[in-house]
Parts: C-alpha cells; structure tokens; sequence
C-alpha cells in the first residue's frame, strides 16, 4: 500500500489530503479535479458560474443548472425550512455591507435594514421538472458558501472511494471529512482549534469514515470603536454577527454537507437552539464553546472526544 | 485574491510553529502588531519585497516578494520566514503549491492529530511584509 499528500487551492481556501491505497496520488488528483468542477459551478466570484448566472438573473427569470447545483439548492431550502431561517443562502447582502476582510466600522441600522428585505431564502426557486433555479427579488444575491464547501468534501470523498482508497483524510478548508480508519487500524484523530488561544487545540475527536466541522467567531473578524468583537456569523433575523453565546461550535456526522450546515445553524442558535436543531438527529455529535470559554459535548460524542486542556466540559443534554 | 490568503493562512501556521520554538521579547513584539488597510487591486505592475523586522531579536524576522501584473497580485515568494530548512525561497503561484509547507504546518502540531478541523490562525509577522509590499505597490 502506498500513501499520498497533496495540498490545493480552491474554492478560495486549501484542500489538504492525505490517503492510502494502491494509487494515492492519481486518487488525490481526481478529487481535486471534482472539488474544482463544483467550484466552477458553484463560486459567485466567477462570472461563468451557475451561481452567478441565477444571480444576474435575480427577479427576472430561472436559469437551467446542473443536477449538482440543483440538489445543494434543494438542501439549502429545507435547512433554511428546517431552521426556521436561521440557515440562509441569500445573506450575501449582507455580508457584503459587513466586509469583514476589510471593514473597522460596523455598517449603519438603516444600511442593514434597506438590505434584510433582500434576505430570504423562501424566494430561491427550484424547479426540478425543467432543472431550472432563481432568485424571487431583484437585488437578491445567492452564496453557497454555507454548505458547497460541505458538498465538494462528501464528492471528494465520494471520488476517493472509486479509486478503492480505503483509508484518507480530505480537509477542505477546515472541513474535514475521513475515509475509513488510519492503516493501523485506530481512528484519525480530528484536532478542535481553541478559539481564542492562536496555535492551540481545545481537544481532539476519534472518527472513522464521518466528518467533522466547526464554526467559530475567531475566523474571520475586526474589533469595532466600541471594542466589541464582529465576526462573520452573521444572524439573518438582525442583521448583525451572531450573539448566541457561542464562540466555537464543532459538528461531527456522516455527511460533510450536514456537517456544514449544522456547524453554522447550531452557533447561530446557540445551546438552546442547537438542543432544538438536534432533536431528532441522534447520529449527530456537537462539541460547542460558550463565550465563558466552558465546553458543552452531546451525550454521543463523550466517547470520542479528548480535551487537551483544562477545559471545563458539562453535557450538553437534548 | 483569495487564494492568497488562504496561501497566508498555511505559510502563517508555519510561521507560529517557528515562532513557538524560540520565546521572548521579540514574540510580543510580534504579537502585538496593528495592521492597516491595504488595497489589494489597482496596484502598480512590477516586484516589490515587503519586510518586516524585529527590533530586539531577528529571529522572525520576515520578507516576501510580491509580483504584481495587470494591476493584481499575481504571485509571491517568501525569501525569509516560513521556508524550509534548507533556506531555499519557496514559490507559490495560483493552483499547486506548497506541500511542504502545509505538511510541516502539519507536522508542527505538538499535539498528535492527524489534521485540525476549523480555519487556521495567522502569522502577524508574515501579513506585515506582505502589507509593506502591498503598500508599496498601492497607486
């Protein structure tokens, strides 16, 4: 058996692989390829896309899309259905009136609300019949970002196990998502970054064959004039970043898509909501962090999960 | 302009790696570093070194080269920093790249995992050269 390591940039962020098998690295190359054709397909940054496509024609018409963009739109919609809107793929509007990449003032009241009408993600339209989507409004903006990343890991994987890669990790940007156990046999061992202390890990997770993703306020942020911490989880029911209480939430679950999208649902509805998005999704396992730095882990996931600090854990009960 | 930063974000793991093994006054100096908006479009076509430099110690001290065409980043190298131990510059340009230094990212992790779910931290030392350059190439 032979092993591979590759990196990529894609999607606007790396893709980090490792695998096993008898031919590791043409296996890595076509997972790549896969993840990039979904980037083409997916990323609003590039003028071809089909999401750029059912954005230039928001409010005017739908547009025809592949079956991959078809299906993320349908997940989309029911975890916005399932979320009560807390998960929305038209929030790009808003994002970009935040600009966290580049902002050091918070955007005016009147600014968020001339652009919240615009956040709704009951207006993105599917129709499967002609395997046309849009966008119900003018000026409405949709972005994948919430869950393609999600997606292309479970394709990426999907593309792995074809070319009988037995074991692997693919982290595509922080989404990770494994194949299998490690050769030995053990499970990979998934590192949960801290979220306020750079370089350093809260604790790991024991998986095999699942994916494990987090969300955290320390990402991508900037301190305002009033001191206060604006990160990119922005709330679409205020139009401001999330404050749930939350700083750090980790999902771990078979499907990377799920993962993704439930990392950013759970923070955003903090332990009460989570307790609520969680009711009926027993294969799901949550590591969560609240803004006192105490760590709260679902009943499922103890088994698995190692702190690495003194980190004070109570059990987060459904 | 993305995939820069993502590039950052690994070369900066790296660069808290090296900055973990050597403590000091010089690491606060280096923590401590304000950052001020850049443009990172509209800039002036040419090669440019952007540094940045400790003013008790030189241990991470760091310098990038910046290639701008067509009035964006179009690559850059980083001559001092994050770069292997055979002190050889590593390029990085648009697609493949950098291996290396996303494996000694990796492998810096005192901590045994095998990979770190989340996004990743970043190297002051590292952004500040590239601000120097970047504002060098600003119209």
């Amino acid at each position: 058996m032979h092993s591979h390591e590759a990196s990529f940039t894609v999607m606007h962020t790396i893709l980090a692989c490792k695998a096993y098998g008898r031919r590791p690295e043409a296996a890595l190359e076509a997972a790549y390829a896969e993840v990039r054709r979904l980037e083409l397909l997916f990323s609003r940054f590039l003028a071809e896309s089909e999401v750029c496509g059912i954005n230039e024609r928001a409010g005017k018409a739908l547009v025809a899309v592949s079956p991959d963009t078809m299906h993320v739109l349908k997940e989309a919609i029911a975890a916005g259905r399932r979320s009560e809107g807390l998960f929305d793929v038209t929030i790009a509007p808003l994002m970009n009136l935040w600009d966290f990449t580049h902002a050091s003032a918070s955007p005016s009241q009147a600014a968020i609300d001339s652009v919240l009408p615009l956040v709704d993600y009951r207006q993105v339209v599917v129709d499967e019949k002609t395997g046309r989507a849009g966008l119900g409004k003018p000026g409405m903006v949709l972005d994948l970002g919430g869950l393609a990343k999600g997606y292309a890991a479970d394709r990426a994987k999907q593309v792995l196990l074809d070319w009988d890669i037995q074991s692997a990790y693919i982290n595509l940007g922080g989404n990770v998502v494994l194949v299998g156990a490690k050769p030995d046999g053990s499970a990979w061992k998934v590192g949960i970054r801290h979220p306020r202390i750079p370089n350093a890990l809260v604790g790991a997770i024991s998986a095999e064959g699942s994916s494990v993703v987090t969300s955290g306020d320390y990402e991508r942020f900037f301190i305002d004039e009033q001191g206060e911490r604006q990160h990119h989880i922005v709330d679409p029911r205020t139009g401001r970043p999330s404050r749930s209480g939350l700083v750090s939430l980790t999902v771990a679950c078979p499907q990377s898509l799920q993962a993704d999208v439930l990392s950013t649902t759970c923070f955003l509805g903090g332990l009460e909501g989570c307790k609520k998005l969680l009711a009926d999704l027993p294969e799901v396992g949550v590591f969560a962090i609240d803004d006192n730095l105490r760590g709260w882990i679902t009943e499922s996931l103890v088994p698995s999960f190692q702190p690495v600090t003194g980190l004070d854990i109570s059990l987060l009960t459904l | 302009m993305w995939w820069i930063l993502s590039v950052l974000m690994v070369i900066i793991a790296v660069g808290l790696f090296m900055a973990m093994r050597v403590d000091g006054p010089n690491r606060k100096e280096a923590s401590r570093l304000q950052f001020e908006k850049v443009q990172f479009s509209n800039l002036k076509d040419g090669t440019y070194i952007g540094k940045w430099e400790g003013s008790t110690s030189h241990i991470r001290d760091t310098q990038i080269e910046v290639k701008v065409s067509g009035g964006e980043v179009e690559s850059f190298t980083i001559l001092k920093g994050a770069v292997p131990k055979n002190g050889q510059p590593v390029k990085l340009t648009k697609g493949r790249t950098i291996d290396d230094l996303f494996k000694s990212a990796l492998e810096a992790k005192s901590l045994s995992v095998d990979v770190i779910s989340g996004a990743t931290v970043t190297s002051k030392t590292h952004l500040k050269a590239f601000e120097d350059a970047l504002k060098q190439a600003a119209h």
